[in-house]
């Protein structure tokens, strides 16, 4: 079709699909090989996550594994049946910290995760409808985005759950109600430069179906900037996951989490126990901090005068 | 004559990007003595706005000065330190930009940004520095400068603020002025009112001008001598009349087609544009445009023929043509 | 002017009208807090009367409709928990919050702008790729972690200052604030550190934004040319341009400093209006957390509109006029 010819997007962009990790690797490592460095750790942290229960010495949320005598150990300390050693220390109820941690990045991964994937498909559909059919549409959509952003996300998030309840969906519908406008804002935005051109106009002309010119021509050329905004909402949304989950707001108060397990540690603050307080911490940070450098080296790379 | 106030010497600017290296002015040499006009004329791209900052040193990165020197009062400006360079910019040598419309700071007031250019460089009182600045904004032709001073650029047309620019270049009575196009904006009267305070300063202080423009028949009123740029050449260069009146080389030529004569039938067009400035010149760098080139133009280089480069960079001169 | 603050006024009771409806329909939607507030052992009937002494009886839009009329009024309600008015309670608490907000907002600034500024004028030198390694860091840690931490070095391992609380309050421009003692700066230095560090972040990446922008500005040459010191062309002009991208965001800021002042003030027990809302939402004190939510609104309309204004007092170009939205 003389349609590709002007432009090689749909065609380039599969391609694009079967090699991405591995051009991603490749865009990293020209920016930096610690850019490259922070990719890894952070698809080690996933993988980590996935196989929690294979690499792990317990499942410290099933308590007949759990031993209540074990409480308190210091990093290093033998279990009391001798079987493991507590590589990161044990908590106040006995549990093997390292375990721990494993399990909540499990949880927190997920629910970041789930949450970002499904904000990105709303609000770019969101985006590239408001684009598309500008009028009233457009008003409405972009309205409620306006009024989304001029609030803090872990403001309209913490007060949705304080509504909904705590609890593990609950809190993957309060990230996506409180991120999705950050997609509809990019994807509109790309996508209103791209229907100005003239493979669009084509394509109007040739009368093809709406869903059709949307997935196929708009799509594509949002891709890149969506995945930035993907990267670095992921990041928040793990931060504010913990964060809320700490208060009380997030997940439900038995389920494994990061900040549940930084909540613990807190009340170890004057005991002396400052591990359990650290460690659940530094996994939660170079989580955020991984995907928050591949975010911003994407971010130059695709548009390296953009502001801020 | 005396001794020149400033000697350029082999001055070479390039800009990189990706690997490829843009030469934009080559290897240009002149002197410039006190009190006297000098004009360069050239089609814009020509490189001559880039040796007006590289005068300066004023090119930032990708743009940089290669090779050559410019020396003032016996110092090399391409190689000196940051703060000695910062006594001379603005005080005695000052430049003039060539848009108005960009050069003047939006949120500071005009009175603030012509005053500073005094107090950065002379020990005097903010009401000395204001009274110098009403003086020199009265030379200009602004009317009511005092009431001014507090104005923002926004308040003011393209013409005035251009004029600011020139008034601002005025203030320190610096030795040397470097105008890059400054009257573009400006109605005729204006024009000639600034022409005539220019060459009255020449005259009186013995400052001296390099007066860029594209424009001949301003030049040929105003300059003691012109240079003739072309991708990024001294091509030509004169007293203006001899310019003038005997053009040595077919663009010098070319341009002052573009000068009304009266009695001149019809002007000529040039046609084409200035060459690409990546590589290096085979032969002649107008030849692809040249109405007068043949096959020997095509490859070999001509050289500056004759002292003070008064001779064109041409391997079939005009004047010499016409002799012949 | 005037026409515009009017207008302003009119979209800011818009709003919170809005606002109000959301927020009372979803706390409503939480459930019935009448259990929490009588004991376990009452009786069917005192728990019916508890429920119609409260006016929890009635459907719920007669009870947003009461609701409103008190508003008007400028009562929000009695706290279930407190037995106590809402917003004498919000009121209460109100300037610790500000106090601790300010304070960080400031830390923020003087931490921010002078590293964006170093980022921005050597762009791409070594200093600015550590200082923007280090913004992005500083905005990895996890707001309350990071507190943590701040309290297990400083309070408890080096014992330099105290943890939580306000410490000696006094008075201080007439509002009893932290700031008018010693003791008072000692409590509430590590809280608004805690809460400044993400906020100086931002402001670090948007001053280099702003200033690499500037820098390679006509008019930044033309200064140079003028001979004007670097000093001169950084912190006049080209800090005289960055300050209006600056105050967009500032305002942004000032939000994110309410919302995480909550988590900070969890973290160190500072008795503001944060702390306040999550004990009422561990409670379910719902006129207390519809109360919270209408003065933030409220506060962050105000922030708006001083935004707008500040806008026309930096940069000359722009008139507030009544049109402008």
């Amino acid at each position: 079709m003389s349609l590709s010819k002007t432009r090689k997007s749909p065609v380039a962009g599969e391609q694009e699909k079967v090699s991405f990790l591995s051009s991603l690797f490749d865009l990293l490592r020209r920016q930096s090989v610690f850019s490259l460095l922070c990719l890894v750790i952070f698809l080690l942290l996933i993988l980590a996550a996935i196989s929690a229960p294979l690499i792990t010495p317990q499942n410290p949320y099933d308590n007949a594994q759990v031993d209540f005598f074990d409480a308190n150990l210091a990093p290093g300390s033998m279990s009391g049946d001798g079987r493991f050693v507590y590589l990161l220390g044990s908590d106040a109820l006995g549990r093997d910290l390292y375990s721990a941690i494993l399990y909540g990045l499990r949880t927190s991964l997920s629910i970041s995760g789930i949450a970002a994937l499904l904000a990105l498909a709303i609000g770019t559909l969101a985006g590239l409808a408001a684009a598309y059919f500008r009028g009233m549409t457009d008003t409405l959509i972009m309205r409620a985005v306006d009024i989304k952003l001029g609030f803090p996300t872990i403001l309209v998030a913490m007060v949705i759950m304080s509504i909904f309840g705590a609890g593990y969906f609950n809190l993957v519908i309060a990230l996506v109600l409180a991120q999705w406008p950050y997609y509809a804002r990019t994807a509109r935005s790309v996508a209103l430069v791209q229907m100005g051109q003239e493979y669009i106009e084509a394509a109007r002309c040739l009368e093809l179906p709406v869903h059709r010119l949307i997935l196929v021509h708009l799509l594509p050329n949002s891709l890149p900037p969506l995945l930035v905004v993907f990267t670095l909402q992921l990041a928040h949304a793990a931060a504010i996951e913990a964060s809320l989950s700490f208060l009380g707001l997030g997940v439900s108060i038995e389920a494994p989490s990061l900040g549940l397990l930084i909540a613990n540690g807190s009340k170890e603050i004057l005991s002396g126990h400052a591990w359990q307080l650290i460690y659940p911490g530094l996994a939660l940070v170079l989580l955020i901090f991984t995907v928050n450098i591949v975010g911003d080296r994407l971010r130059r790379i695709l548009n390296p005068k953009e502001r801020g | 004559m005396a001794e020149p106030i400033l000697a350029v010497s082999g001055l070479c600017t390039e800009v990189v990007s990706d690997e490829k290296i843009a030469r934009i002015v080559r290897d240009v040499s002149f002197d410039l003595y006190p009190g006297e006009i000098l004009g360069v004329v050239g089609e814009s791209g020509c490189g001559k706005s880039m040796m007006g900052f590289a005068l300066l040193n004023l090119l930032d990165p990708p743009a940089r000065v290669a090779s050559g020197s410019v020396s003032f009062a016996g110092k090399d400006i391409t190689r000196l330190p940051a703060e000695a360079l910062r006594t001379i910019r603005g005080n005695r040598i000052a430049m003039i930009f060539q848009d108005p419309m960009v050069s003047l700071n939006p949120v500071l007031t005009i009175g603030e940004q012509m005053m500073e250019a005094v107090l950065a460089h002379q020990k005097v009182s903010r009401s000395v520095a204001k009274a110098r600045t009403i003086e020199a904004l009265e030379m200009v032709g602004i009317p009511k400068p005092a009431e001014r001073l507090k104005a923002y650029p926004h308040e003011f047309s393209g013409g005035m603020r251009q004029r600011v620019v020139i008034a601002t270049a005025f203030l320190n009575k610096p030795d040397i002025i470097i105008a890059d196009e400054p009257t573009t904006a400006l109605d005729v009267t204006i024009q000639a009112q600034i022409l005539a305070e220019v060459q009255k300063m020449a005259a009186q202080n013995g400052t001296a001008v390099i007066w860029i423009s594209h424009d001949m028949s301003l030049l040929s009123g105003l300059a003691d001598r012109v240079m003739v740029m072309y991708a990024g050449q001294i091509v030509e260069s004169g007293s203006t009349a001899s310019i003038i009146e005997q053009p040595n080389h077919p663009y010098t030529r070319a341009l002052m087609g573009a000068i009304p004569v009266p009695g001149r039938e019809k002007l000529e067009i040039l046609r084409g544009f200035p060459p690409n400035l990546l590589g290096e010149f085979t032969g002649c760098a107008f030849a692809p445009r040249c109405p007068l080139a043949r096959d020997h133009c095509d490859l070999e280089r001509p050289e500056a023929r004759g002292p003070e480069l008064t001779h064109a960079r041409c391997h079939y001169p005009l004047q010499e043509g016409a002799h012949s | 002017m005037a026409a515009y603050l009017l207008q302003r006024l009119i979209q800011a009771i818009f709003v919170l009208l809005l606002v109000s409806l959301l927020i009372f329909m979803g706390v409503y939607a939480i459930g019935d807090p009448i259990e929490l507030l009588v004991s376990p052992d009452s009786t069917v009937e005192d728990i019916e009367r508890a429920r119609a002494a409260l006016g929890l009886d009635q459907p719920i839009w007669t009870q947003y409709r009461i609701y409103l009329i008190g508003l008007l009024q400028g009562d929000l309600g009695d706290s279930f928990v407190y037995n106590q008015p809402t917003i004498q309670l919000i009121l209460q608490r109100l300037p610790a919050t500000v106090e601790l907000g300010l304070v960080a907002f400031f830390f923020a600034l003087v931490m921010g702008i002078p590293l964006g500024l170093i980022a921005g004028y050597y762009a791409d030198k070594w200093a600015d790729h550590a200082i923007m390694n280090g913004s992005i860091f500083a905005f990895s840690l996890p707001n309350f972690w990071q507190g943590l931490l701040f309290i297990l070095f400083f309070s408890v391992w080096l014992n330099w200052l105290p943890a939580g609380d306000r410490g000696e309050v006094d008075q201080f421009l007439g509002v009893g604030s932290s700031l008018a003692t010693a003791d008072g700066w000692r409590h509430i230095f590590l809280p608004a550190f805690n809460l400044a560090l993400f906020n100086a972040a931002l402001i670090v990446r948007l001053t280099r934004s702003s200033i690499q922008e500037v820098m390679s500005s006509e008019y930044i040459r033309y200064a140079r040319a003028k001979g004007l010191s670097n000093r001169r062309i950084l912190l006049r002009h080209a800090f005289r341009n960055i300050q209006i991208p600056l105050v967009t965001v500032l305002g942004l800021e000032l939000g994110n400093l309410l919302a995480y002042g909550i988590i900070t003030e969890t973290v160190f027990d500072w008795p503001g209006m944060g702390q306040l809302l999550i004990n009422s939402i561990r409670l379910n004190d719902r006129p207390v957390i519809v109360g919270y939510l209408l003065v933030v609104v409220a506060m962050f309309i105000l922030i708006n509109v001083v935004v707008d204004v500040l806008y026309t007092l930096l940069d000359p170009r722009i008139k507030i006029s009544g049109s402008k939205s």
